[in-house]
């Protein structure tokens, strides 16, 4: 099963995950499902906003070990949904403006509802998982922001 | 043993280096006795490694882990990806 990574400092385009799972599929016209997971930097951050607006975010990554986790969170995702073809992610690092892409993760399967699944695992894993870093940056200050608790 | 641990984010900036070197008296030190020993040698570490877990050759590492000779060792503050 195909589990391309890919870390970028370019803009990442919407079909950047799903066109690194072209050829996955086992013979042409297998899959009838696309689903792709597109992360975008939103412009207030915090419980309703209440770390202020966000001018952008500082991506940061341990390059070797994410490329390692990918392939373990993916390895589990497709062992939990055996019919998708493959499942791919491209994320970004340096800095992203408000707005931009930061992240596009992608999966394929004959029918939706897997594909669908196997996105929405990867995402919710990789998020606790991954090791990359968001810094965002306001008007007067920058903070680390995750979603994890204590390590 | 000496033992070479990078540094991310959070931690690079209590820090102030992206990478440290620590000196354990055991032969096969565990991944917690690095984190003693790093807490020992740069107190400004203290609060992060807290709330940081380890990685040991580019997986995630408990604290009863052993680390091998070599081995690469980092830090992991909470993490903030996707």
């Amino acid at each position: 099963m195909a589990r391309p990574f890919r870390l970028t400092r370019d803009a990442i385009a919407p079909d950047a995950a799903l066109s690194m799972l072209a050829g996955a599929e086992h013979e042409p016209g297998r899959d009838g499902a696309a689903s792709i997971f597109l992360g975008t930097v939103r412009r207030t951050s915090g419980p309703e906003g209440g770390h202020g607006r966000v001018l952008g975010i500082e991506y940061e990554a341990y390059d070797r070990m994410a490329g390692a986790e990918w392939e373990r969170i993916a390895a589990e995702v497709c062992a939990r949904y055996p019919t998708v073809s493959g499942i791919a992610c491209v994320h970004r690092v340096g800095w992203v403006p408000i707005g931009e892409t930061s992240i596009a993760v992608a999966a394929t399967s004959p029918h939706r509802r897997e594909a669908q699944d196997a996105v929405r695992d990867a995402v919710d894993l990789l998020k606790a998982r991954l090791p990359v870093w968001k810094k965002e940056r306001y008007q007067d200050g920058s903070a680390w922001i995750s979603e994890v608790g204590s390590g | 043993m000496k033992v070479r641990v990078r540094l991310f984010a959070a931690a690079r900036e209590a820090a102030g280096f992206d990478e440290v070197e620590v000196d354990l008296a055991a032969v096969r030190p565990t991944v917690a006795e690095v984190r003693r020993a790093l807490a020992a040698g740069h107190p400004a570490l203290g609060r992060v490694l807290a709330t940081s877990r380890m990685a040991v050759d580019a997986a995630f590492a408990k604290d009863g882990d052993p680390v091998p000779q070599g081995a690469e060792v980092a830090v992991i503050p909470p993490v903030g990806g996707g």
